[in-house]
C-alpha cells in the first residue's frame, strides 16, 4: 500500500504540470478519447451544434496507451467518454475507473442490436454502449488466393499459397491459432494453448512468413505486393479493398474473432452529463450510419441500417454472412490465466 | 584559488573568514549558494527523475503481478526472476535466457561492424582539409535529423521484392522466388549499422583529430615496420576514443527494438521488445521491471569490464 502511494506520488508529481491545464477547462466541454480517425470531423460539428456543448477528441494509437493513459496517467478525471475495447472493460470496471451507464439520459440505447445488447463483457450493457464492432480476418490477393478462405492458408504449410504476415498482437494471434485448432479462443488449458502455439510457431518458421505487423502494416504489404495475405482488421482491409479491386477481404471458414469497442464514462469525468449526450448522439439512427459509413467498421446500430451505404451492407467482408457471424467469439480477460498467453507468446517470440 | 583570511570586523566580536576565490573576495558561504544555485536544479531534476524511479524499477521488481492487468502486489518475492531464468509453470525453457543472449549478440554484432567502419572513416574525415571535413561530418550527421523509424521505412523500400536488391539476390540464389529481402537477420543488422554508425563516428574523430602525429613520426624514425607503428603508435593513442565508441554503440544497442521490428518483422523478440511486452502488452509491471534491473545490471557489468580491460591496455 506505502509503495503504491510512493508510485502515485511519483506519477502526480510528474503529471502535476498537466493537470493544472485540465482543470481550467470548462464544465460545458465534452471531452473524448478514441482511436485516431475513428469519427467523421464533420459529426463533431454536427454534435456541437446540437447540445451547445464543445467537443475535443483526443486520439490513442493503441489500447495499450490508452490504458496506462486511464489506469495509472491521470486520464480517467480526464474524459468523459473513452472509447476501448471490449477485452478491456471487466478490467476497467474491476479497478472502478468506469462509472454505471444513467439509462434515462439514453434514449437511443433502444437502437442497440440485440445482438449487442447483452455482450459477455458487461452483460446489460451496464457500463458500455457499442460504438462499431468488426472482425480480424485475412485481407488476400485474389490473383493468388482462390476458392474458400481457410486459416490453413497461414497453418499448413503444403497450403501457404504465397508470402504471408501474420498480427503483432499476442491474444488475437493465439486466438486464431486456438480456432483453426478447434479449441476457444478464450481457452485457459495449457495444453490446448501450447497446442496452437506451436502451430503458430511452424507458420512462423516457415520461410514464406513475413513477420509479425501491427496496425495498417499487414494490409500495405499485401497491397504492396508484397505479400499474398495477411492477417488483419477488417476496418483497415475494407478501405483497401475499395481502393483495389485484386484485394479480397474475408473471415476463413473456421470462423475467428468478433471485437465490438464501446463508450464508456470515467468514474471522475468531468461532464458525465456532456459524456452522456455524446453517448445518446453516436446511437442515434442518422449519426451511426454517417460514422460507418465513414469509417467502414460495420455498425451495432440496427435503426442505422436503413441509411448505410447499400455497397457496404452487400459486402460480406463488412456484415459476414450468418453463418460465419455464429462462429465468432469475443476474447475475454482471462485473469491470471494471461501468463500462459504471455509465456506462448514469448516461446514464439524466441525460437 | 582560494586563500583564507580572518578579519574582525569593529563592531562585532564574531570573526567573518573572508575567502579569496579566483581574485574575488567572498565569503564560504556566499561561495556555498552559489554553487547550490547552479548544481541545485540538474542536481533535482536527476533525484526525481532518475534517482526515484530507478528505486521504483528496483522495488517495483521484486513484486508481483496481481489478477487485473496493471495492477501490483506489493510483497517481497523473487519469483520474477525465477520465471527470468526460465522457471515457468510448464518446466524449464530457455526462451527468456535465448531472447538476452539473442540481444547480447546482436548488440556485440553490431558494434564490432559499427567500430571497424567508423575507425577508418574517422581517420579519413580527419585527414581532409577544413571545408571538406565540415561537410563529411556533417554527412556523417544528416541521419540524426530523420526520425529512426523513418529511415528505417526507407530501408523496407530498398529492401523490398520489387526493387532491384532483391531482384539481384534472387538472381544469385540467396532467396526465393518474390520474396523480399526483409525480414531477415541481415536487414536487422544493415539498419542496426547503419543507425549506431554515427554513435561510433563522432568520439572516434574527435579523438583522432587531437592525435599527436609525432609520436607516429618517431616510430617511423626509429624504423618501426607498419605494424608495429600502429600498435604502438595510432592504436593506444585512440583507445579513449574508441572506448566511448563502443559504449555508445553497445549500451543503445542493446535497449533497442524498433529495428527488429520493422526490418526483422518483429519474428524475434529482443530484451527491449520483451521489457515492452510486459509493461505494455500483458501489463505485468513487476516482470517488466525485473527484465529491465538485469538489462541495467548487464549494461553496467559490461561497461565496468570493458573500463577494466582500458586500463590493462593503457599501462602495457
Amino acid at each position: 500500500m506505502i509503495g503504491k502511494m510512493m508510485l502515485a506520488g511519483a506519477l502526480a508529481v510528474v503529471s502535476l504540470g498537466f493537470t493544472s491545464a485540465v482543470h481550467a477547462q470548462s464544465a460545458k466541454q465534452v471531452t473524448v478519447y478514441m482511436y485516431s480517425e475513428y469519427i467523421d470531423p464533420v459529426m463533431i460539428k454536427e454534435f456541437e451544434k446540437l447540445t451547445g456543448q464543445k467537443c475535443k477528441i483526443d486520439v490513442y494509437e493503441n489500447s495499450e496507451e490508452m490504458l496506462a493513459k486511464v489506469q495509472q496517467g491521470g486520464g480517467d478525471r480526464q474524459y468523459d467518454v473513452i472509447v476501448v475495447s471490449d477485452a478491456h472493460v471487466p478490467t476497467l470496471v474491476k479497478l472502478g475507473l468506469v462509472q454505471k451507464l444513467d439509462k434515462g439520459q439514453l434514449p437511443n440505447a433502444k437502437n442497440v442490436d440485440a445482438q449487442f445488447a447483452n455482450p459477455p463483457f458487461d452483460p446489460g450493457m451496464v457500463y458500455s454502449l457499442p460504438y462499431q464492432w468488426g472482425t480480424v480476418g485475412l485481407i488476400y490477393n485474389k490473383e493468388k488466393v482462390k476458392g474458400e478462405l481457410s486459416w490453413d492458408l497461414v497453418f499448413d504449410a503444403a497450403k501457404q499459397p504465397g508470402p504471408f504476415i501474420l498480427m503483432d498482437s499476442m491474444r488475437d494471434t493465439l486466438g486464431i491459432g486456438l480456432r483453426y485448432k478447434g479449441f476457444s479462443m478464450n481457452s485457459t488449458n495449457p495444453a490446448e494453448i501450447k497446442a496452437a502455439s506451436d502451430a503458430i510457431l511452424q507458420a512462423k518458421q516457415s520461410g514464406k512468413c513475413l513477420g509479425f505487423e501491427g496496425g495498417v502494416g499487414g494490409k500495405n504489404r499485401v497491397q504492396a505486393g508484397e505479400a499474398t495475405l495477411a492477417v488483419v482488421y477488417n476496418g483497415d482491409a475494407i478501405r483497401a479493398t475499395t481502393e483495389d479491386k485484386k484485394l479480397g477481404f474475408a473471415v476463413p471458414k473456421e470462423g475467428g474473432i468478433i471485437w465490438v469497442d464501446v463508450m464508456l464514462i470515467p468514474s471522475k469525468a468531468p461532464n458525465p452529463a456532456g459524456g452522456l449526450a455524446f453517448m445518446n448522439y453516436i446511437l442515434d439512427a442518422k449519426a451511426g450510419a454517417q460514422l460507418s459509413n465513414f469509417n467502414k467498421y460495420p455498425t451495432p446500430n440496427k435503426a442505422s441500417m436503413a441509411t448505410i451505404n447499400d455497397e457496404d451492407k452487400k459486402n460480406p467482408a463488412v456484415y459476414p454472412p450468418e453463418e460465419i457471424m455464429k462462429k465468432l467469439e469475443y476474447l475475454s480477460d482471462v485473469g491470471a490465466n494471461t501468463k500462459l498467453y504471455d509465456e506462448a507468446w514469448t516461446k514464439i517470440k524466441a525460437q | 584559488m582560494i586563500r583564507t583570511a580572518t578579519t574582525t570586523s569593529s563592531g562585532s566580536h564574531r570573526p567573518t573568514r573572508l575567502v579569496l576565490w579566483y581574485g574575488q573576495l567572498t565569503t564560504r558561504r556566499k561561495l556555498l549558494r552559489r554553487g547550490w544555485s547552479l548544481v541545485g536544479v540538474p542536481a533535482a531534476w536527476v533525484v526525481l527523475f532518475l534517482l526515484i524511479p530507478c528505486i521504483l524499477l528496483v522495488a517495483l521488481a521484486f513484486c508481483r503481478r496481481a489478477d487485473t492487468r496493471g495492477e501490483i502486489v506489493w510483497t517481497f518475492t523473487l519469483e520474477n526472476f525465477h520465471r527470468l531464468l526460465g522457471y515457468t509453470s510448464d518446466g524449464w525453457s530457455g526462451d527468456y535466457l535465448r531472447i538476452i543472449v539473442r540481444s547480447i549478440w546482436i548488440a556485440l554484432v553490431t558494434t564490432v561492424i559499427s567500430v571497424l567502419l567508423a575507425y577508418p572513416l574517422a581517420f579519413f574525415i580527419a585527414s581532409r582539409k577544413d571545408r571538406a571535413r565540415y561537410m563529411l561530418l556533417g554527412l556523417v550527421m544528416v541521419p540524426f535529423c530523420t526520425n529512426l523509424v523513418i529511415r528505417l521505412s526507407a530501408w523496407t523500400i530498398l529492401f523490398s521484392s520489387q526493387f532491384y536488391l532483391a531482384r539481384f539476390a534472387v538472381w544469385v540464389g540467396l532467396i526465393g522466388e518474390d520474396m523480399p529481402l526483409y525480414p531477415s537477420s541481415f536487414a536487422v543488422y544493415v539498419g542496426m549499422v547503419s543507425s549506431f554508425l554515427p554513435f561510433a563516428v563522432l568520439p572516434i574523430y574527435t579523438n583522432v583529430e587531437r592525435m599527436d602525429w609525432t609520436i607516429v613520426e618517431a616510430a617511423n624514425d626509429l624504423y618501426a615496420g607498419r605494424w608495429r607503428t600502429f600498435m604502438h603508435a595510432v592504436l593506444p593513442q585512440t583507445i579513449p576514443g574508441l572506448m566511448a565508441a563502443i559504449i555508445l554503440t553497445f549500451i543503445p544497442a542493446m535497449g533497442t527494438f524498433i529495428v527488429s521490428n520493422i526490418l526483422g518483422g518483429s519474428k524475434y523478440m529482443l530484451v527491449g521488445n520483451l521489457i515492452e511486452h510486459e509493461f505494455l502488452g500483458v501489463g505485468d509491471l513487476p516482470f517488466g521491471a525485473a527484465i529491465s534491473f538485469v538489462l541495467i545490471v548487464l549494461t553496467i557489468a559490461s561497461v565496468f569490464l570493458l573500463r577494466r580491460h582500458e586500463k590493462a591496455v593503457e599501462t602495457a
